[in-house]
């Protein structure tokens, strides 16, 4: 299995004794280790509690004071801003408070140079400065993608990224933050995406983890199981 | 070549533009420090402040009982009136009105009503009344609309008015209302008391007294009395204890109400324009002086003070809304922002222009701070309240990033909408601090009221409303120029 893959340097090891909410188990106790350099996926069906596995870690993780780029479901933008500044939030903490405020009045040129390539990856290049809330959710969510990406951490949490995007342009993303990052821990929706960009697979049925193998080993039966368990409850 | 200098994005035109403005006339007008040793004066003020004083028990509570009670009736009569005009504000007539009912502050509706019938509880009640009537109106309309709106009953077609209303409308909308309307009461405490100015026996009276004197001991207590009255007013002001309030009140003014006013006819005839009475008199020769010794520069003044005021309060409020924000600070300095900015906003803009131009001297530099203060507190208040609601990332960043990038931009549309609410309000008051004998309106105002050129004073009120008009409209034209969602604020 993918967890005996040698490779001894944790990226965490994490004991969860589950989590409630209002006395509802929301996710039952688990005992999770993730490798450097590991892409993993975590699939479930909707409400089965992927968003609250990736926060977890992500505060494990945010407590180690780890370098992290975070695109949550809600993707976190600023509207008002343009998708330029939203993608530069990315690197708010590497430069002067000063600079920063400099920069919201005039773009920086290595910034707006970096930035504009990214966008062009992406195929947002016309939309610099374009206000981020004239974009469609699609764009949105690239635009959310772009600023992890420039965020350049070695880790990348990743809530349903390309889901409002088509295949196209989800493989397109999907492969630019799979490269960007080291460790990638990504919750999807499609179990195709899973299997050919990550290289190990943790399924969650109703709050527990009922799947967690190296997509090598990973039949699509498995992966239906997932999926069916909640449908049965 | 000009065109590169206007920004492409709407928002930044429109604030660049405001900015500019008030910049230019800053320049061009009169606004400097005019007293010779304002560190003096400012020195007695601050002993004052720290050893306050009260004035006798008697005179305290007299004044006291004075304000709540004509906060309290003319509260009472302009929900009445606001509830039964609100039914029918679909009627273009009815909002007309109401627009000017509002348009006109309650002071000068005071100077006005003084004519009539003298200085007597029925002026300050009143003078209250009836501009809130105006707002209220409007404001309980809005309610009903936007309950409408948000709930859509599904009721019988043929069910009467009064049923549909009281199972479909008040459920909906009772707690707006009652929260509404004591929040109006709350105004109607700060009504109360500037109404002493012009020489009610309120709290104001005693206020100015005591600043005319110098004795700022006294003033202090005075103010710390009219906090204690606000900010205590949730306790106190209560629905359930109105009928006993409004029965006391009613008891208490009862023995100084009098009814006969002075002949209606005489104030028609003094409201009407000179020449129209006198035979001999040419309206050009009568008007002409009216217009360029007075509405002109009154209007002038009126709005210099006001956009730069406008401009000021803004930038205040950008400044001072973190101060109150869940997401800057900690728990204490949250709480002594909260301090700071209830004292900032509850102070009733005269009396803080009084004190300024205590100690500045006459220009327009009082009045446009005060302003600022005042209104700068209360979009700083609403903006940090409304930025609570806003979640953000798991790994946000923090301080100024955080002020500038996330929070910021995220409130700014909301920002926009309270500072455009308030533009109204501040040029109204910026017309009224002229009772200061600052030259905005408010000083040629009194000044026709104090000779009893009654006909003189009429065309300036109509100016002035006109201007409150003319500005809300404008506001709402800006507006919808930047899209901005319509939406009803306290304030």
């Amino acid at each position: 299995m993918a967890l005996e893959k040698e490779q001894n340097n944790f990226l965490l090891d994490l004991d969860c004794k589950g989590i409630k909410y209002d006395g509802k188990t929301v996710l039952s106790p688990f005992h999770l280790k993730l490798f450097e350099g590991q892409h993993v996926a975590i699939l479930g069906a909707s409400g089965a509690g992927k968003t609250t596995l990736l926060k977890v870690i992500f505060d494990h993780l945010n407590n180690t004071s780890r370098d992290i780029a975070l695109i949550p479901q809600e993707l976190g933008l600023v509207e008002n801003l343009s998708v330029y500044h939203n993608v530069y939030i990315g690197q708010l903490d590497q430069f002067s408070t000063v600079s920063n405020l400099i920069n919201l009045i005039i773009p920086r040129p290595n910034a707006r140079k970096t930035i504009a390539s990214i966008l062009d990856t992406l195929s947002l290049s016309n939309k610099l400065f374009a206000s981020c809330g004239e974009l469609s959710g699609g764009q949105q969510q690239r635009v959310a993608i772009a600023r992890a990406i420039y965020r350049q951490a070695t880790t990348l949490i990743a809530d349903e990224p390309v889901a409002s995007l088509d295949q196209n342009q989800a493989e397109i993303a999907l492969n630019k933050m799979i490269n960007n990052h080291t460790n990638c821990i990504l919750a999807l929706h499609n179990t195709q995406q899973a299997l050919s960009y990550c290289d190990r697979i943790i399924g969650i049925t109703n709050g527990e983890i009922t799947l967690d193998a190296a997509t090598s080993q990973i039949s699509p039966k498995d992966l239906e199981d997932v999926y069916m368990t909640l449908n049965v409850q | 070549m000009f065109n590169k200098l206007i920004p492409q994005n709407k928002t930044t035109r429109v604030i660049s533009g405001f900015g500019l403005l008030a910049f230019l006339l800053w320049i061009i007008s009169d606004i400097t420090i005019t007293t010779a040793t304002p560190g003096a004066e400012f020195k007695l003020m601050l002993a004052g402040l720290l050893h306050p004083q009260w004035p006798p028990l008697t005179e305290l509570a007299h004044a006291i009982l004075q304000t709540i009670s004509y906060a309290l009736l003319g509260v009472t009569l302009a929900a009445t009136g606001g509830f039964l005009l609100s039914l029918i504000f679909h009627l273009k007539i009815v909002r007309v009105a109401c627009a000017s009912l509002r348009a006109v502050h309650e002071l000068f509706w005071g100077l006005l009503l003084i004519q009539l019938f003298g200085l007597q509880p029925l002026t300050g009640l009143l003078a209250i009344a009836i501009p809130y009537t105006g707002i209220l109106a409007k404001i309980y309309a809005e309610i009903r609309q936007e309950a409408h709106h948000r709930h859509k009953p599904h009721l019988p077609h043929n069910c009467s008015v009064f049923s549909r209303f009281l199972y479909a409308d008040w459920p909906l909308i009772k707690t707006d209302f009652t929260n509404y309307t004591l929040y109006r009461f709350e105004c109607g405490l700060r009504s109360g008391t500037i109404l002493g100015f012009i020489g009610l026996p309120t709290l104001g009276f005693q206020l100015e007294s005591a600043f005319m004197q110098g004795h700022y001991a006294d003033v202090t207590g005075l103010l710390f009395i009219f906090y204690g009255l606000i900010a205590t007013i949730h306790w106190w002001g209560q629905f359930k204890f109105w009928p006993i309030y409004l029965s006391a009140a009613v008891y208490y003014l009862w023995p100084d109400i009098s009814f006969s006013s002075s002949d209606l006819n005489w104030l028609l005839e003094q409201i009407t324009p000179t020449p129209w009475r006198e035979i001999n008199n040419n309206f050009g020769n009568w008007f002409y002086p009216i217009i360029s010794e007075q509405l002109l520069p009154g209007l002038w003044n009126t709005l210099v003070t006001g956009q730069i005021a406008l401009v000021l309060s803004a930038g205040l409020a950008l400044i001072l809304y973190p101060l109150l924000s869940n997401h800057f600070g900690n728990s204490t300095t949250r709480l002594m922002g909260n301090l700071s900015l209830v004292i900032m906003r509850s102070t009733p803009e005269l009396i803080l222009g009084f004190a300024l131009l205590i100690l500045w001297g006459p220009s327009l530099l009082p009045a446009i701070i005060a302003l600022a203060i005042h209104n700068g507190a209360i979009i700083g208040h609403l903006t940090g309240h409304h930025s609570n609601n806003i979640p953000l990332r798991p790994d946000a960043p923090k301080g100024i990033n955080r002020y500038s990038y996330e929070i910021t931009p995220r409130v700014f549309n909301q920002f926009l909408i309270f500072t455009f609410y308030r533009w109204e309000v501040i040029m109204r008051e910026s017309a009224l601090l002229g009772i200061l004998g600052l030259h905005t309106l408010g000083f040629f105002i009194d000044s026709a009221f104090e000779s009893f050129r009654l006909d003189v004073a009429l065309i300036l009120i109509i100016a002035s409303a006109a201007l409150n008009i003319g500005v809300d409209s404008a506001g709402r034209v800006l507006r919808q120029y930047l899209h901005l969602p319509k939406y009803r604020v306290i304030g």
